[in-house]
């Protein structure tokens, strides 16, 4: 997988969690903006030798989709976290 | 005048002097090697004016280089204010303060600062590496310049 691809597949991730976050975070998500958190993030997998590994023996056994939604998935969640409801 | 007789056995043939200036050969031949040894005065200025020409665009080029990183900077800069105060502002906005808000907060904020440091550091590479090419190009126009001159004995 190379670095546009993931990059990708990072940006549909995000763009689904950012609507929330923005709720809770307006200004702070119109400054940071999405693309920033996009690069930051799939710059941060791309480093990561667990993902490299994890998403080589996705490839092979054919669970490349899953591997890649859980691993994003985290990464978003320990960046744009939304524990408290609106009230 | 006596003409030095230099004979040479070829296929047969005997060749002097003579024969060597008429061959249609030796002019193109022997032409480029006098050039070389004995230099070509009409050539090595408008060469030295054009190793000039590719160094005002050099030093063009540099300053612009120049400009666009100051332009950079400036943005950045500018960046980091706008997520400083978008931080302090949805603070206010909070009617109350709830812990895990507050945390949610605080590490989205990291992040963003610690995308925008990749971001400058990136940009800090990027110019470094044009400073080298720059330097470079320099030295090849200087060693450019030496050679050219070489012939006609003359300094640059």
């Amino acid at each position: 997988m190379n670095a546009n691809e993931l990059k990708s597949h990072v940006a549909k991730q995000v763009k689904s969690s950012w609507s929330q976050f923005q709720s809770h975070h307006p200004h702070l998500a119109k400054a940071m903006d999405e693309m920033i958190l996009t690069n930051h993030i799939a710059e941060s997998l791309a480093d990561d030798p667990g993902f490299q590994d994890a998403i080589a023996h996705a490839q092979m056994v054919g669970t490349l989709a899953s591997v890649l939604r859980d691993w994003i998935g985290k990464a978003i969640d320990q960046v744009i976290q939304v524990r408290v409801s609106l009230d | 005048m006596r003409i030095a007789v230099v004979s040479v056995k070829a296929a047969g043939v005997r060749w002097c002097w003579g024969d060597w200036v008429k061959h249609p050969l030796t002019l193109p031949l022997i032409a480029p090697a006098l050039l070389l040894f004995t230099g070509c005065q009409v050539y090595v200025q408008p060469q030295v004016e054009l190793i000039e020409h590719s160094r005002k665009g050099m030093t063009m080029i540099s300053q612009s280089l120049d400009a666009q990183r100051k332009s950079i900077e400036e943005f950045q800069r500018h960046q980091r204010r706008a997520i400083d105060d978008a931080f302090d502002t949805d603070v206010r906005a909070q009617s109350s303060l709830d812990a895990d808000w507050v945390i949610d907060h605080r590490t989205a904020y990291a992040t963003a600062i610690d995308a925008l440091n990749d971001s400058r550091h990136q940009q800090q590479l990027s110019n470094q590496q044009d400073q080298r090419t720059l330097a470079a190009v320099e030295l090849a126009l200087k060693k450019l310049e030496w050679l050219v001159t070489l012939p006609a004995g003359r300094q640059p």
